[in-house]
């Protein structure tokens, strides 16, 4: 399966990302966002499936970021993956978001 | 409308057909021979054309040839041509549908509705060819509209974005078109001090938000390095105006890298690209300069720290600097090219040019998919640190105006010095008020920052340059810093600037910092200061950029000396 899957527990948004994270996300990761902005506490991005990500993958993550007014405690990226780690240390993603591999 | 031609010898069943045609709402114009229907072909607005084929059959063949060989306006389908033969075996039929001719039907047909099906379909064909080929036309004037606005914005782009202010000795770069559009930015120029920057950046997206961000960056930068500023001033601006231009998803991956010759050392600030390749070309060794900062666009300037990594350099070394574009070209399994592959490229070959790295990424990934979005610039040091210092500085050299007597004081109290974590900037601007000094404008702003710092940190807020050694001794350094600060009650730090002229084209400018701290006893000048320790490399450098440098006893107090002298060229 590729694509963007949520589930909503609590107040907790589980967003599995599978494939590979780019462009082609943007509607549904869009979509699953808005759909949760105002209900939702939290976000968590997991990435166990996401095989690779490029530079709009993360401006998606950027946007995410906006709309939850920078608050780093409400996204969190987990199961981040080798290959995903290395681009998100490279432009030091680690700095606005929580990342959990 | 709905005009149709009908070729024939006249009789009863020319007439049925007629009649059929008529009666279901079609315009009938009769031509009995081949001359005649050509005459008619040529005046008249048709949209069919049906021969009955029974005589002459020559002639009707010539005449379909004749009809289809009419040359078409580009939306123009032509005219669709209808046979109708006793004897759909014939030789003539099959050469009438060689030539062109679009259907048949045999008579006497078997049913009216057919004979009318046809007559229609062939219509709605020429219909729908017609539209085919308008927007098929359509398409093609948008594209050339396009390559034009493309060459357009390509020259723009080449004179703003690309161009280089001044020739950079050693500078080797491989700039693919296709890239510039993609967001790609290199700039490169020398400063009036006579130190070279490069700038190599990648903006994230794709066509016109990307390539829009590129030009205010150039102009960033060549306006800034032209007079003088750091790279540490440079980058906050830039950055500062992305964040007020740039959508929320969008940034600017970049590094940028100083080299300044006379002091034999190079500063890299790598925010967010792939790391920068230092290669000794004689020794092979290899040190790679990592990501230090977020890509620029995403938080405000104060929310990020400037701060490049210095580096020292020799003759031997190059440096190379290249896109995501490269490295990440991936194969069919998936696999990326990576760093790896291109240091152990360059490392063979030091002296390969730049175009057979991208053809080994192309190879690599089956040259299916790769588009040549890739920027790869080398820098060869020999060519620049060749070059004494005075050349690059007289390349870009005005005269300086006759050095005349001044004294400068400036007084910082502790909410000062917390509120305010820049203030050097503004202390060697009021330099420039004094004495337009723009080539040694990098070199005063290091030598007062570093005194300037150094008071702050040790005398003021007592803090051990020794923890910077220890692991993680950097972050804690600041953190230290950053709590001590926040924590001060008292203090202050005065700056005392005093020139003396040396003749007309020369000056000392006495640089004296002291502070109302606790004695500093932590300044061990005599003893030999690693360039490798974090501690005590500030101090190290000022000796470097000045004729003296003095402490009063405790060190409350320190006095740098340094010297500018007109360079003539």
């Amino acid at each position: 399966m590729v694509g963007v899957k949520s589930k909503v527990h609590d107040q907790n948004v589980n967003i599995e990302i599978s494939g590979n994270f780019d462009i082609s996300y943007y509607d549904d990761f869009n979509r699953t966002i808005n759909e949760n902005l105002e209900t939702a506490s939290r976000f968590v991005i997991d990435l166990a499936q996401a095989t690779y990500m490029d530079s709009s993958a993360l401006g998606m993550l950027l946007m995410l970021r906006e709309k939850t007014h920078s608050d780093a405690s409400r996204v969190e990226l987990v199961n981040v993956n080798d290959d995903v780690m290395k681009i998100l240390k490279v432009a030091k993603f680690e700095q606005l978001f929580s990342i959990n591999p | 409308m709905n005009k149709i031609l009908l070729v024939g010898r006249s009789g009863s069943e020319q007439s049925k057909l007629q009649s059929v045609l008529v009666a279901n709402g079609y315009e009938v114009l009769i031509a009995e021979n081949g001359t005649e229907a050509y005459r008619l072909f040529l005046t008249e607005a048709l949209e069919l054309v049906i021969i009955q084929m029974e005589q002459a059959q020559a002639s009707c063949v010539g005449l379909v040839e004749k009809i289809k060989s009419v040359p078409l306006e580009d939306d123009d389908a032509g005219i669709p041509v209808l046979i109708l033969a006793k004897d759909t075996a014939s030789e003539a039929l099959l050469q009438m549908l060689a030539v062109g001719a679009e259907d048949f039907l045999q008579l006497p047909y078997s049913s009216e509705q057919l004979f009318l099906a046809k007559v229609a379909s062939l219509m709605k064909l020429k219909t729908l060819v017609s539209d085919l080929r308008q927007s098929k036309q359509c398409i093609s004037i948008l594209h050339s509209n396009l390559a034009l606005e493309h060459e357009a914005a390509e020259r723009i782009f080449d004179r703003f974005v690309h161009r280089t202010s001044k020739a950079i000795p050693g500078l080797e770069t491989h700039i693919s078109s296709a890239s510039i559009f993609n967001g790609d930015v290199f700039l490169s120029g020398i400063t009036p001090s006579g130190n070279v920057m490069i700038l190599l950046g990648d903006f994230t997206g794709h066509g016109l938000p990307a390539a829009i961000g590129a030009i205010p960056m150039a102009e960033v930068f060549y306006s800034m390095s032209k007079k003088g500023r750091t790279p540490c001033e440079i980058l906050s601006v830039m950055n500062a105006k992305l964040k007020d231009i740039l959508p929320v998803h969008v940034f600017f991956s970049c590094v940028m890298v100083q080299i300044q010759p006379d002091r034999k050392m190079a500063a890299i600030f790598n925010a967010g690209m792939q790391p920068v390749i230092q290669l000794n070309s004689v020794t092979r060794e290899v040190q790679l300069h990592h990501s230090i900062s977020l890509p620029l666009g995403i938080l405000t300037s104060e929310e990020l720290n400037f701060n490049p990594v210095k580096v020292t350099i020799s003759e031997e070394d190059k440096f190379i600097l290249y896109t995501d574009g490269l490295v990440e070209s991936m194969n069919e399994e998936k696999e990326m090219f990576g760093v790896q592959r291109v240091v152990e490229m360059v490392q063979n070959d030091p002296e390969m040019p730049l175009v057979r790295l991208s053809q080994a990424a192309k190879v690599f990934c089956n040259a299916t998919e790769f588009d040549d979005d890739v920027s790869i610039a080398k820098l060869r040091l020999r060519e620049i640190l060749a070059l004494s210092n005075d050349n690059l500085m007289a390349a870009s050299n005005r005269m300086i105006v006759a050095a005349s007597a001044w004294r400068l004081r400036f007084e910082f109290s502790h909410e000062n010095i917390q509120s305010n974590q820049n203030p050097i900037e503004g202390v060697v601007d009021a330099i420039m008020a004094m004495q337009p000094l723009v080539e040694f404008k990098e070199e005063l702003f290091v030598v007062i920052s570093e005194l300037y710092h150094n008071a702050v940190e040790h005398g003021l807020l007592e803090l051990d340059s020794m923890i910077k050694n220890e692991e993680n001794g950097f972050m804690l350094f600041t953190q230290l810093k950053q709590q001590r600060l926040q924590a001060m009650t008292e203090g202050n730090v005065v700056i005392e600037l005093e020139q003396i002229p040396q003749g007309e084209h020369a000056a000392d400018i006495l640089v004296h910092v002291s502070h109302s701290g606790v004695p500093n006893y932590d300044i061990k000048l005599n003893e030999t200061i690693e360039s490798t320790q974090f501690s005590g490399r500030g101090l190290f450098l000022i000796t470097r950029l000045c004729e003296t440098l003095t402490f009063n006893e405790g060190a409350t107090a320190a006095t740098a000396r340094y010297r500018w002298q007109q360079v003539t060229a």
